[in-house]
């Protein structure tokens, strides 16, 4: 049964419309990440849930009952803020037992569970301390126990790392993972994050406009985006513009000129009805999945996809070449290769670029 | 660009404006204090000894006795009044979207910086058409009234320092409203709670000028030491002044106290 259900959910302050008709089901038990920059709606989604704002219309159903306007101190969720939000006049075992407090829970009961749970945080040490004796990732732990004591049936997590250094961050995503998968407890996680997205969710919800553009895991959300707004923010790509002819496998991007077979699944998904002037379209091509080699090399031996261009610049990475190259047609293409894979190519070397044609995903506007 | 002054220069000037400071505020409230003590009528200097005097007659003077304990009870009943209404107030102004709000921002402080005679002849209008009689309870409202301020200005400062999200998580993890606010805001406000009163308990107790236009048979104590002064200067309001300077240092001691704590806890 799904923990979370959002139904044609809207949210305006004013005149300004923030959630545009959301429909989404959180499994039990799942890690789904709402991803999107600042303003996309991700929050206020976040904050319906948790009931601290109402939808202007739609339904929020958890564990399958609609909530309506029921208050947050009603509804089984619980919160981790941005801000952790731990009430400074209160120790930390103190703001840990709070909440079991208000279900009014034996004494001794509460007492073990809030030494259980902080152990599970590795901040057993620190229970008689002061939230402002702690530190940023200290604060973080506290709250994070501070809201899963309660065994919520969904925990909400409002960008709870934003204010870690970049160390720490990556330790507590996987720290968080582990945690959520050892208590089998559904998150909803909001971050603006890609990587952060990547590293931790079951699905990412990825959100634009105040609506859903994609969910899907990770993986497909990297490797097959659905629309360029999604290519563009997940990750590093290379955008090419052009015009679809023909169908089915004979299907191709008329780009500058140039005509790019397609792959089949991504021929599938071109826009055929439109007509033949409005079939414009975009090819997202991963920077790891193009080779750049000096002209000539044997171009047209190898049959895929390719364009040519000059050198703009090589950088290199450690890991990585990076080269970006200035194609014919004015477009830039970046390229990531491994270190072995070409020396150093000069600036205006005339190369080709190719990759292969399964790795490109023709995008939605 | 201009040189600054050698700091040997500069800080015995720095000791000698602080002295000029304390000396122009304090001298006075000195003077009434010494004089208190002052065997004779007649306030001159050097006195020929010390002597409580003017204590008994003030212990002794009914009426000034009993408007003390008239003060003392319009203060405490003003104050209650002031905290009551002041808190919810400035959690409104502080916290929630009102139609309204944004006027009453601007004029919440009226009543602090009108003249009070402009509020005491207001009242004195307003109050029996609301069928409340020129008495001590239309003094004990009067008061209130502008106390709300003081509650609410100091209340509302402290409220937009604290993180109001740790509301949001007092409510989140099953606190209704009612227990948010006591276990949750009112242990961090609690400072400023206890600051407004004891300024608006002596803020009550030397009030003249809105007292003036709502009393009508029972004078408060600054009426009363007003009254008296007409017939004539009396060395028993140096007694009367010299006890209300220690009750408002005490006030004041107290306040201070529960201010540093409270801003340590709060941090």
């Amino acid at each position: 049964m799904a923990t979370v259900e959002l139904r044609r959910v809207t949210k305006h302050f004013g005149e300004t419309v923030v959630v545009k008709s959301i429909d989404l089901i959180v499994e039990k038990g799942e890690f789904l990440t709402f991803l999107g920059p600042s303003g996309c709606g991700k929050t206020t989604t976040l904050r319906m849930i948790g009931g601290f704002e109402l939808p202007s219309s739609g339904e929020i159903l958890l564990g399958g009952k609609e909530v309506g306007a029921l208050p947050p101190y009603q509804r089984d969720v619980n919160t981790v803020f941005q801000s952790y939000a731990l009430f400074p006049h209160l120790t930390v075992a103190e703001n840990v037992a709070y909440g079991l407090e208000q279900k009014r829970l034996p004494k001794g009961e509460i007492k073990q569970k809030v030494t259980d749970v902080l152990a599970m945080v590795q901040m057993d040490a620190f229970a008689p301390r002061k939230p402002r004796e702690l530190s940023g990732g200290q604060q973080q732990r506290v709250a994070v126990a501070r809201a899963i004591v309660n065994n919520p049936s969904v925990l909400l997590l409002d960008e709870p790392l934003g204010a870690l250094d970049l160390k720490l961050r990556k330790e507590m995503q996987v720290e968080l993972k582990q945690l959520q998968r050892r208590l089998g407890m559904t998150f909803i996680y909001v971050t603006h994050d890609q990587e952060e997205a990547l590293t931790m969710s079951d699905r990412i919800a990825v959100m634009h406009g105040g609506k859903i553009e994609q969910i899907a895991s990770p993986v497909e959300i990297y490797t097959r985006p659905r629309t360029r707004f999604v290519a563009d923010f997940v990750g590093e790509t290379n955008l090419l513009s052009g015009t679809v002819e023909g169908e089915g496998t004979a299907a191709r991007l008329i780009v500058g000129g140039v005509r790019l077979p397609l792959s089949a699944l991504a021929s599938k998904s071109a826009p055929a009805s439109a007509s033949e002037s409005e079939r414009s379209a975009h090819l997202s091509i991963r920077p790891e999945s193009v080779t750049v080699a000096a002209d000539g090399e044997g171009v047209s031996s190898e049959g895929g996809p390719s364009l040519s261009g000059t050198v703009e610049e090589t950088i290199f990475v450690g890991s990585t070449w990076k080269t970006i190259v200035r194609l014919e047609g004015g477009a830039k293409m970046v390229a990531s290769e491994p270190p072995g894979s070409h020396g150093y190519l000069a600036p205006g070397l005339s190369v080709v670029v190719r990759w292969d044609a399964e790795h490109a995903v023709l995008l939605e506007e | 660009m201009k040189q600054r002054p050698a700091p040997d220069v500069l800080t015995p000037l720095l000791w000698a404006v602080a002295i000029a400071v304390f000396v122009f505020l304090y001298l006075p409230l000195l003077v009434v204090i010494i004089y208190s003590f002052n065997p004779d009528a007649v306030n001159s200097f050097p006195m020929r000894g010390v002597s409580l005097r003017w204590y008994r007659v003030m212990l002794a003077d009914e009426a000034l006795m009993h408007a003390l304990g008239i003060s003392v009870a319009i203060a405490i009943g003003g104050t209650t009044i002031g905290v009551l209404l002041g808190v919810p107030a400035a959690l409104a102004l502080a916290r929630h979207e009102f139609p309204g709000k944004k006027l009453l921002e601007r004029v919440v402080l009226l009543p602090l910086t009108l003249p009070g005679i402009v509020t005491g002849v207001a009242m004195m209008s307003l109050f029996p058409h609301l069928g409340v009689p020129l008495s001590l309870k239309a003094v004990l409202i009067g008061h209130g009234t502008f106390l709300i301020a003081i509650t609410l200005t100091q209340v509302y400062a402290r409220l937009k320092r604290l993180d109001p999200s740790i509301e949001e998580a007092s409510a989140d993890l099953g606190a209704p409203p009612l227990t948010t606010f006591f276990r949750i805001i009112l242990p961090n406000i609690r400072s400023a709670v206890v600051g407004s009163a004891l300024l608006s308990f002596t803020l009550s107790l030397d009030e003249i000028p809105v007292t003036f236009f709502l009393i009508a048979g029972d004078n408060t104590l600054p009426i009363e030491i007003w009254t008296m002064m007409r017939r004539g200067i009396s060395p028993e309001v140096n007694a009367i002044s010299t006890l209300i300077i220690a009750l408002s240092i005490g006030l004041i001691v107290i306040s201070s106290t529960l201010q540093g704590r409270g801003e340590g806890a709060g941090r």
